[in-house]
């Protein structure tokens, strides 16, 4: 066999795109150690990419391999993953203030519209609702639903879904300044810091899951894992448990999941104008989650008293993207007045968020699955 | 005698050519080709047990030509398919379709160096699946948008449901927890 006949492919038909998607590869490598955006998932992605577009890569197969059983077969990878977010999250600053998961769920307001929007560009509905649910904000989220849709621009969804949640810092603050008057900024919120009992705390996960798996069964499993992993956290007595979910767990599974996802970044699947789109598309969905988010908090503020106001900064907070959101809401917070501390506000929120975009990845899976 | 002499040999000059004619027809073979989807490929003649010169082969988005083949088999795999996806009430995909049709053991692919050509006959593409994806239709498309307002409301509506259902939960339960409290503190 010729040594340089797989140098040679390069030259050939579509050879160029391969150059293309290494490029790409390098540039998700720059940013995830360079600008140290979500380095954990763009940097194995990014290798990924150049592994899996070699001339007759002998990568390819294993990567598939590994593609079929912890993606499309019943989406065991992200699945695992949310034990250890589960794991990772504390609920106190929501449980002591049930009613801030209004934000969660009013910050889903991006992925309905995107499916709209995506619908109004011609997408497949399947393909459309995989879309939408980059405006989860949530990795696990956004591919499980995509692999369970079917979709065919999984690797599409996912660059931009975490490309996104990295570059929360930059697309938030612009839309929040718009959507908000130097005055509501400046709304200072009180922190009661009330205790939540052990129950709340070991009841919540169990009821939760209850309440989601009744109203949207497609995605019990995504909030069971979760909260069982939370469980694991809250019940007092697994403690070396939840440290390995946290840690080990969740480390194990983001190295598989980023080299993982790049098996569907070939360049035939990846290098087309739907991409683009998608990736637009994408950007449409967290505007309109901190929109949404932000405007329920307003509504609200018309029916408040005064001294009972809320900074309409928290609603933004409720797109999942933990805790990326609330340390952006907290800093813009203490941009206006230094003297105002968001910040435990807008963790409550976004923690909710985290519990509702799942509910909403619910949602759509029951619509069109 | 001579204008019927003219006669006869004109009609048997005639019918010599007709039958001429005739033979050369039936020296002759058409080969069609049906290529399942694909670009078309002109019909064949050649003279009979001659060999066929290959036709360039044709091409389909999504896959590789695989072949020209005799079908000789009776698809079992692929009518099995068939009937399993019909009972569960699911459309198998082109892919699958296509997938199924090419390793029907049965099927006699075409030899253009070895065989050669008998009679009329249609030979028929297989094609073998690649990742290569047919591009998305690009059209604004009014109806969809309206559709999925539709859902965009139920969703919106769905999730409030349930945010106020957890919300009312957890207040119960920290309204239960205050009250031990409380009642606890009374003890004490």
């Amino acid at each position: 066999m010729n040594l340089f006949e797989n140098v040679m492919l390069l030259f050939q038909d579509g050879g160029w795109k391969m150059i293309v998607m290494w490029i790409i590869g390098g540039l998700l490598i720059f940013l995830a150690i360079k600008k140290e955006m979500e380095p954990t998932l763009l940097l194995p992605m990014g290798f990924g990419a150049i592994l899996v577009n070699l001339p007759e890569s002998g990568a390819k197969e294993v990567i598939d391999h590994l593609f079929e059983i912890g993606i499309n077969s019943h989406e065991l990878f992200p699945l695992i993953l949310f034990i250890g977010i589960g794991a990772m999250i504390d609920f106190e600053p929501l449980l002591t203030n049930p009613k801030l998961m209004i934000f969660g769920a009013a910050a889903q307001f991006g992925i309905f519209f995107t499916l709209s929007m995506a619908s109004l560009f011609g997408f497949e509905t399947n393909d459309a609702a995989s879309i939408a649910i980059i405006g989860a904000a949530d990795g696990p989220t956004s591919i499980f639903v995509a692999n369970m849709l079917n979709s065919k621009y999984t690797a599409a969804i996912m660059v931009a879904a975490y490309s996104y949640m990295a570059l929360v810092p930059l697309v938030q603050p612009p839309i929040i300044k718009l959507c908000t008057t130097k005055k509501e900024r400046r709304i200072k919120m009180q922190y009661t810091g009330k205790k939540v009992s052990k129950l709340t705390k070991i009841l919540f996960p169990i009821i939760v899951t209850v309440i989601v798996g009744l109203v949207a069964p497609d995605a019990v499993a995504l909030i069971g894992f979760l909260m069982f992993g939370n469980l694991i956290r809250e019940c007092g007595v697994l403690n070396s448990l939840s440290e390995t979910a946290q840690k080990v767990l969740a480390n194990l599974i983001t190295i598989f999941l980023g080299i993982t996802i790049a098996s569907k970044m070939t360049a035939n699947e990846f290098l087309r104008f739907e991409t683009i789109l998608i990736m637009a598309l994408g950007l449409i969905a967290f505007v309109f989650d901190t929109f949404g988010g932000i405007m329920i908090a307003k509504l609200m503020n018309l029916f408040l008293p005064k001294d009972k106001k809320i900074n309409p900064m928290i609603g933004a907070a409720g797109i999942s993207a933990f805790p990326m959101s609330a340390r952006v809401v907290h800093k813009l917070g203490l941009e206006e007045d230094n003297s105002n501390f968001l910040l435990m506000h807008s963790i409550g929120v976004n923690v909710s968020g985290q519990i509702a975009s799942v509910i909403a990845g619910g949602l759509i899976l029951s619509f069109f699955a | 005698m001579k204008k019927l002499l003219m006669i006869i040999s004109l009609v048997a000059v005639l019918s010599l050519m007709l039958s001429l004619a005739a033979f050369a027809q039936g020296n002759k073979a058409t080969v069609t080709f049906d290529s399942d989807g694909g670009s078309a490929v002109d019909p064949i003649t050649v003279d009979k047990n001659s060999k066929l010169t290959q036709p360039q082969a044709p091409t389909k988005l999504g896959f590789d030509f695989a072949g020209w083949y005799v079908l000789r088999g009776e698809d079992v795999e692929l009518q099995e398919a068939l009937k399993k996806a019909e009972k569960d009430g699911e459309q198998l995909s082109e892919k699958d379709l296509a997938a199924l049709k090419a390793v029907d053991e049965n099927d006699e692919e075409w030899s253009f160096v070895g065989y050669v050509v008998t009679e009329d006959m249609t030979l028929v593409a297989k094609w073998v699946p690649n990742d290569e994806m047919p591009p998305m239709e690009f059209k604004i498309n009014g109806g969809n948008f309206l559709i999925s307002l539709g859902y965009m409301g139920k969703g919106l509506i769905g999730i409030f449901v349930v945010t106020l259902v957890i919300i009312g939960v957890v207040a119960t339960l920290n309204w239960h927890g205050r009250s031990l409290e409380k009642r606890n503190q009374n003890k004490e």
